[in-house]
């Protein structure tokens, strides 16, 4: 049976390696082979859940593959499976394969055919790593592959500005999600002392009651919270929920399959996974209530003054995760499984057919309208409804709040950061970098307690230096240059800290330094050819250099540590090297983490995305 | 320069109305010339003054049409011919040199949002995506038309007073400073008191108000639109563009107060650019006189082929029995261009006319049940009579996946529990087995077969909604009478007379409107059709007609039927009051009717890359069906793609020749009306339905991101009066790229069979009309019926033209020519429009 889960996700894999041998015309060839892999998928995960379902029904697992291997820290691919993975894999199988079908048809000789079906199919992986993860290690990895995915999908129609700018929002909610979770995955390692498998979750947890160390509780406490956080983002909660609405910008299609029912659904699976952890206290449970419980009433009210239809069903769908929060909280597994299958259906279904309400609702109202009727809250009182009416169309605040309040706080810090881009900065800078090889040359043990501030200077520079980077308007090249700074600051900060070997080193190194020169190779060329890629605009490069745009997509993929780039496994393992009491330090390069990638794929989006500055050709309105 | 000029507001908006799109909500889809501000100057000069003004693309690109060249597709010899016409000889290796090779700096910098600009330049705010997803969220919330569950709170007194009383004694508001919400309710809140404070100097004003409202067209031209035609919507919503400008301009205001605090200024205060009339003429470049070659040349190499083939087929009559079988009256539409040569191919001792498929009937229709009308003729007639259906026994069906509970809370939760596992076999079924339901736009829901119609007025008292219920027995007469004289049929009457209209059935397409006959606003023909026929059986009116010389035996009947475009079947109605005798004939006819509808399919077939063209006819015709009824299908059919003639003449002129699909062909004959009388109803609708189609078709082809409407992909429906892209995009008129994938941009060619001296005094007749021919927005060649010469119409009179000699190219066998057809490679125009064939003469036989 182990086997037999590898293969769920090895044939999405190799398709997903054999499909850039084709060429976008050949739309049976794409389509058949991501059709036949999800057929595939669907009778394997039938099977083993029937074989599940009708054997032992013990949850088993199994390691794929070591990454990476210290006395500290393993890196491994395991895969797991128990009535939760048998769920979700047979629904996630079974859409796609509805899915994809349905978009051999749809997608017909649209530009983008094979991209689209090349997105379908990393997605899929991601999911599947996400779903059948045996461990917290490849459970981000697979989370991380949703991410990229789910930004590539939202800004497929890239040479409009809308769904540009709404990948942009939407990964930067789920960046948010992705800190909490590297959080939360970092402290259930230093709470279990090692990486840990789901099927030893329980009994660990089990275990560590018993010990009931000092800080037991409250180390707990925060991990729940943590999951809870990022489980809330993923899944569109409150106050996250205004990004789901905003991810309807591809085909309708993938929007039924991502963000109508399976992206917005991981935050449940989350919960459900690492219930073992947050189960043992009252406090998480509360939180989850009430969490599902404001925003099942919140979702609801704003879905219902919603005139598009499917922002509409983005938010009865949170409104319904809402709910199977609750019954998460109050241990109801089955019913919130059930629930979960029913709203993830449904939603896919309803975002499919969504282009027939047109017809449908205006044949309702042709042969039932009622002038007299007030709509469902008419009932309220008059100024609470007004009160309450006005507050939906505006969504509660949410994205003003986020906007306005949170990232605005860090554009502001990060300006006031701009006088590093004059000349006597950067000497000084690379003199810190001289002077911090050097410390570790000298130093090669870890320092004594009062040298700590220098690895807290060095990690608070990375992040100063990568707000610059996500501030700069003018350059993308100089942007480009802060960021890679920033990465240099971020590791010697790291290297200060704690021991760690060279190979270490080496992987995240080969990683970072090839990313960055290949960065900067396509930046400098876009700039000899169109002698403008600043950052204050998108300029959709894209369409006259699609090769540099795929190329810099690839480096920059590498540079915030995608995980097939050796970044990423740098990347865990110098995070995982972070000692426990070094919260400054964490907290700092947790942040540093989520600017990294957002400022990254802004050069990305803003130099090779958007409507083409030339105006030549057919260029959409900014406002479609 | 002092600041005299008074600002003047009512122009101002005058004129912004003028030049903003006109797409009524998606439920009428009426086709227009989306660039009709333009129209009262000549073509060219028209449309690239649209481009350098509002950016627009308005031809292919200048690569474009050198792959068409190198492609063969545009002729040596036409481009020749013409810079040869114009440029005289000694200029063509100078311009042939400028068509072929030359570079041109083809980018566009048009005036629109040049002044409005400068906010993001000075103060590096970008308003628009700060004002514009709050305010499109209040705005389709006001105007939705049934998608929202909680309906926006309305003031009877219009947008702003809605808002307004929303705010008044609201703890929340729309706008962030309290400086916002004071001003919106005082008594002297103005648009020029806004503009002064955001703009300053007045000189600026209407520049700035036009870079606003075009900075999302789809919803200012929306508002304009309900603005002066409040009916266009179902549910009453009061609004002006004027109290839209001025909630927009508030919250520009707000806005920057909340960004920028005390630390701006008005724009007028920080720019050194002058005032500009952005309407003011724009200067013509040389790249638009290559343009004008380059379009003229390709619509030429292809009218060249046209007009050859009509001559070979003039000088080669065919001989067509007195004795018809049976007679059938479709619509002008090029749909049915197809369906009439097959017809007469499968029987060809019948004869076939062409209309516009609204019959010459006009009304409103109340469908049984309905709260409301529709309107049932072309756009541009206001009709005053209402047509009632009764006696229906079938009901409204529901869908319960549609049902607007599942987003409630409660209601919510127990229905996706329970449609949530149902959803999972609906969508097996649409996948493998698609059939119609509910939600599929079905042409035939639009009338019951069995009910009944209220066509007979006795008593001109009866008044509903404003309007008479039925025709008088004169008023019936004479809308037959005109309708006959207008296609020749006055004599040799068959036993059964069809009269077929036309509707579309599609799946999950919010276009539907699009694919239905355009001559009866945007919906099902069947209606018309009917009524038309019990008209013309009428007793009463039989005998008017004879008196005015009209003698249509008593043994004739004619019988409304409708054709469905997308899923190639055919419905009749009222045809169990046949005689016995008549009803045999009527059950061989529905053989022809139905062998011609397979050949209709096979045809079809040739354009679509999901059905194999060589297998066996009878599948062809359920996967055609199929197709109308998939919700996965974005092309149900290709609706009016191709279009790019209207022959206006005997069928004579056109039978036996294969046209592919693209001559818009109305009946008439000139024997008949020598002095043009019944000619100027003919041509009336010409420009306005058949030009609007080609134009629509155009300029959506051109520019399919800024005048259509992009991919049908992405598209969210919204307030279910159009489509937007993103839940915070801008409305999207135009037609999606869906439609006109395989769409050749050429202008229309009216062909009229009339002398030439008739034919301009007949579009003369009205400005409207003449401003088409006259401004060169379509193209009209008069033929002489006797000496069977070619007119073209230039410079406000016919001239003669030379037809050029091409050879006509024959079909022997039209299955194997059609699956001869090899599919699309790529939607570039070179390979998309491949296959717009132009003219072949048919062979007859099987």
């Amino acid at each position: 049976m182990q086997t037999t889960l590898i293969l769920l996700l090895i044939f999405p894999i190799l398709g997903f390696l054999v499909i850039p041998a084709f060429k976008n015309h050949q739309e049976k060839v794409v389509s058949g082979i991501v059709i036949c892999i999800c057929a595939i998928s669907v009778f394997i995960s039938l099977s083993l859940a029937i074989s599940f379902l009708f054997a032992s029904q013990n949850p088993f697992g199994c390691a794929v593959l070591s990454i990476y291997d210290s006395k500290e820290f393993h890196f491994q691919i395991e895969l797991y499976y128990d009535n939760l993975t048998a769920v979700y894999s047979f629904i996630t199988s079974i859409l796609f394969f509805v899915i994809s079908l349905f978009s051999k048809f749809y997608m017909h000789r649209e530009s983008g055919f094979k991209r689209f079906f090349q997105h379908l199919l990393l997605f899929f992986i991601g999911l599947n790593f996400l779903i059948l993860s045996g461990n917290f290690e490849t459970l981000f990895l697979g989370w991380e592959i949703v991410g990229i995915s789910s930004f590539l999908l939202i800004s497929f129609f890239r040479n409009r500005y809308l769904p540009v700018k709404n990948a942009m929002k939407v990964l930067s909610f789920y960046r948010l999600g992705d800190i909490a979770l590297i959080l939360a995955v970092w402290f259930c390692h230093h709470l279990f002392h090692s990486n840990i498998s789901f099927n030893e979750l329980a009994p660990s947890m089990k275990q560590l009651v018993q010990l009931n160390s000092d800080s037991f509780g409250s180390t707990v406490l925060l991990v729940s919270l943590l999951f809870i956080f990022a489980a809330s983002v993923k899944s569109a909660q409150f106050p996250f929920s205004t990004w789901l609405p905003r991810a309807m910008d591809g085909p309708t299609v993938s929007s039924a399959l991502f963000y109508g029912s399976l992206s917005v659904h991981i935050g449940v699976f989350l919960l459900l996974r690492t219930y073992p952890i947050w189960s043992i206290a009252l406090t998480p449970k509360i939180f989850i209530i009430s969490i599902g419980l404001i925003t099942a009433i919140v979702s609801s009210l704003i879905g219902s003054v919603q005139a598009t239809v499917k922002t509409q069903i983005a938010y009865s769908s949170s409104s319904q995760i809402g709910i199977m929060f609750i019954e998460i909280a109050l241990g109801w597994h089955t019913l919130a499984l059930i629930h979960f299958s029913a709203n993830a259906l449904l939603r896919a279904y309803q975002l499919l057919v969504s282009p027939s309400i047109m017809t449908y609702l205006t044949h309702e109202v042709f042969f039932k309208y009622n002038p007299d009727k007030k709509g469902m809250y008419g009932f309220l009182p008059n100024p609470l409804s007004k009160w309450l009416y006005i507050l939906c169309i505006k969504e509660f605040n949410m994205d003003f709040i986020w906007h306005h309040y949170v990232w605005r706080s860090f554009k502001v810090l990060g300006k006031s950061f701009h006088i590093l881009r004059t000349k006597i900065a950067q000497v000084l800078l690379f003199i810190l970098v001289l002077f911090g090889v050097f410390f570790y040359v000298i130093f090669p043990q870890p320092f004594h307690k009062e040298y700590e501030f220098i690895s807290w200077i060095y990690s608070l520079l990375s992040l100063i230096l990568i707000l610059v980077a996500w501030t700069e308007r003018r350059f993308s090249i100089r942007s480009w240059f802060f960021i890679a700074y920033s990465q240099v600051f971020f590791m010697l900060a790291i290297a200060q800290d704690h021991v760690f070997a060279l190979n270490q080193l080496a992987i995240y190194f080969s990683g970072l330094v090839g990313a960055f020169l290949g960065g900067w190779w396509c930046l400098s060329k876009v700039k000899e050819a169109e002698n403008n890629n600043s950052l204050n605009t998108f300029h959709g490069h894209i369409y006259e250099h699609p090769k540099f745009s795929f190329f810099f997509l690839i480096c920059s993929l590498t540079m915030i540590g995608f995980p097939i780039s050796p970044s990423f496994i740098g990347f865990d393992i110098l995070f995982s090297d972070i000692q426990l009491n070094h919260y400054f330090v964490l907290i700092i390069s947790a942040l540093t983490f989520v600017f990294l990638e957002l400022a990254v794929l802004r050069i990305y989006a803003r130099v090779f995305l958007g409507p083409h500055v030339k105006n030549y050709h057919e260029v959409a309105k900014r406002s479609s | 320069m002092e600041t005299t000029v008074n600002f003047d507001l009512t122009g101002a908006i005058h004129r912004i109305k003028h030049y903003l799109p006109v797409q009524a909500p998606l439920k009428d889809f009426i086709h227009h010339n989306t660039l009709h501000a333009f129209q009262e100057e000549k073509f060219y000069d028209g449309i690239f003054r649209a481009s350098k003004i509002f950016g627009f693309q308005v031809t292919l690109q200048l690569a474009d049409y050198r792959t068409l060249f190198s492609s063969n597709r545009i002729k040596y010899s036409v481009i020749e011919r013409i810079i040869i016409e114009r440029k005289g000889k000694s200029a063509l290796s100078l311009w042939k040199e400028k068509l072929l090779n030359i570079d041109y700096d083809e980018d566009i910098n048009p005036r629109i949002g040049g002044l409005r600009n400068n906010w993001k330049k000075k103060y590096k705010i970008d308003l628009d995506s700060l004002v514009h997803p709050l305010l499109f969220r209040i705005i389709s919330s006001y105007l939705d038309q049934g998608i929202s569950i909680w309906d926006f709170p309305m003031n009877k007194d219009g947008f702003l007073a809605s808002i307004k009383s929303l705010e008044v004694e609201s703890a929340f508001s729309f706008f962030r400073t309290k400086n916002a919400c004071k001003l919106l309710q005082s008594p002297d809140l103005t648009i020029e008191k806004l503009l002064h404070e955001l703009v300053g100097d007045e000189r600026y004003y209407e520049q700035y108000l036009f870079d606003m409202c075009f900075s999302h067209p789809g919803w200012s031209g929306m508002v304009a639109l309900l603005d002066d035609n409040p009916n266009a919507v179902l549910v009453d919503k009061p609004i002006s563009l004027k109290d839209f400008m001025l909630v927009e301009l508030l919250m520009e205001l707000d806005l920057l107060n909340l960004e920028l605090g005390s630390r701006w200024s008005p724009l007028s205060n920080n720019i050194n650019q002058e005032p500009l009339d952005i309407l003011s003429s724009t200067a013509s470049t040389e790249l638009d006189e290559v343009l004008k070659i380059w379009q003229d040349a390709f619509e030429w190499s292809y009218y060249d082929d046209i007009l050859s083939g009509l001559k070979f087929n003039l000088e080669n009559p065919k001989n067509i029995p007195d004795k018809k079988k049976f007679q059938a009256i479709f619509c002008i539409d090029e749909r049915e261009c197809s369906i009439r040569r097959h017809l007469e191919f499968v029987a060809p001792d019948i004869e076939t006319f062409g209309a516009p498929g609204f019959f010459g009937v006009e009304f409103y229709y109340k469908q049984f049940g309905a709260k409301f009308n529709d309107k049932l003729c072309p756009a541009p007639v206001t009709p005053k009579y209402l047509i009632k259906e009764f006696d229906v026994s079938t009901h409204h069906k529901r869908d319960i996946m549609f049902s607007q509970n599942n987003h409630s809370l409660f209601q919510g939760y127990f229905l996706t529990i329970s449609l949530g596992f149902l959803s999972i076999g609906k969508m097996f079924q649409t996948l493998f087995r698609p059939k119609m339901s509910a939600s599929i736009s079905d042409a035939f829901s639009h009338m019951d077969k069995y009910g009944k119609l209220t066509v007979e007025n006795t008593d001109v008292s009866t008044i509903e909604d404003g309007l008479q219920v039925g025709f008088t027995i004169s008023e019936m007469t004479i809308r037959v009478e005109n309708f006959l004289r207008g296609i020749g049929l006055i004599k040799n009457y068959s036993e059964i007379i069809y009269v077929v209209s036309h509707g579309s059935s599609s799946a999950n397409n919010p276009h539907h409107g699009a694919h239905d006959c355009g001559a009866c606003s945007g919906r099902p023909g069947c209606v018309n059709a009917r009524v038309f026929s019990i008209m013309a059986n009428h007793p009463s009116v039989r005998e008017q007609l004879r008196i005015n010389g009209i003698d249509i035996p008593a043994s004739t009947i004619f019988i409304g039927a409708m054709h469905d475009t997308a899923s190639d079947v055919i419905g009749f109605y009222d045809d169990e009051q046949l005689t016995i005798s008549q009803s045999k004939l009527h059950q061989e006819i529905n053989k022809n009717f139905e062998d011609a509808l397979d050949l209709n399919a096979k045809e079809r077939s040739r354009r679509f890359a999901s059905i194999n063209t060589n297998q066996d006819i009878k599948k062809i015709r359920k996967a055609i069906y199929k197709r109308s009824v998939s919700l996965f299908e974005p092309r149900p059919e290709l609706g009016h793609g191709t279009n790019s003639l209207a022959i206006i003449g005997r069928r004579s002129l056109t039978r036996g020749l294969y046209m592919d699909r693209r001559a818009f062909l109305n009946s008439y004959d000139y024997s008949t009306d020598l002095d043009g009388k019944y000619l100027v109803n003919v041509m009336a609708p010409i420009g306005v339905v058949c030009g609007g189609i080609n134009l629509e078709y155009y300029f959506s082809r051109v520019d399919n991101l800024k005048l259509g409407c992009g991919t049908k992909l992405p598209h969210n429906v919204t307030g279910l009066i159009g489509v937007t892209n993103s839940s915070d995009g801008d409305l999207r008129p135009g037609l999606p790229w869906q439609m006109i994938e395989p769409h050749d941009p050429v202008r229309l060619m009216v062909i009229v069979e009339h002398f030439p001296e008739i034919v301009l005094k007949v579009i003369q007749t009205t400005p409207a009309m003449f401003e088409w021919y006259k401004n060169e927005w379509i193209h009209i060649v008069a033929i002489h019926p006797e000496t069977k010469e070619f007119y073209y119409f230039i410079n406000e009179q016919f001239v003669l033209q030379t037809v050029a000699d091409v050879k006509i190219k024959s079909i022997d066998n039209l299955l194997r020519f059609f699956e001869a057809a090899p599919e699309m490679k790529t939607n570039h125009i070179v390979d998309a429009t491949l296959e717009n064939l132009s003219i072949y003469t048919i062979e007859n036989t099987k």
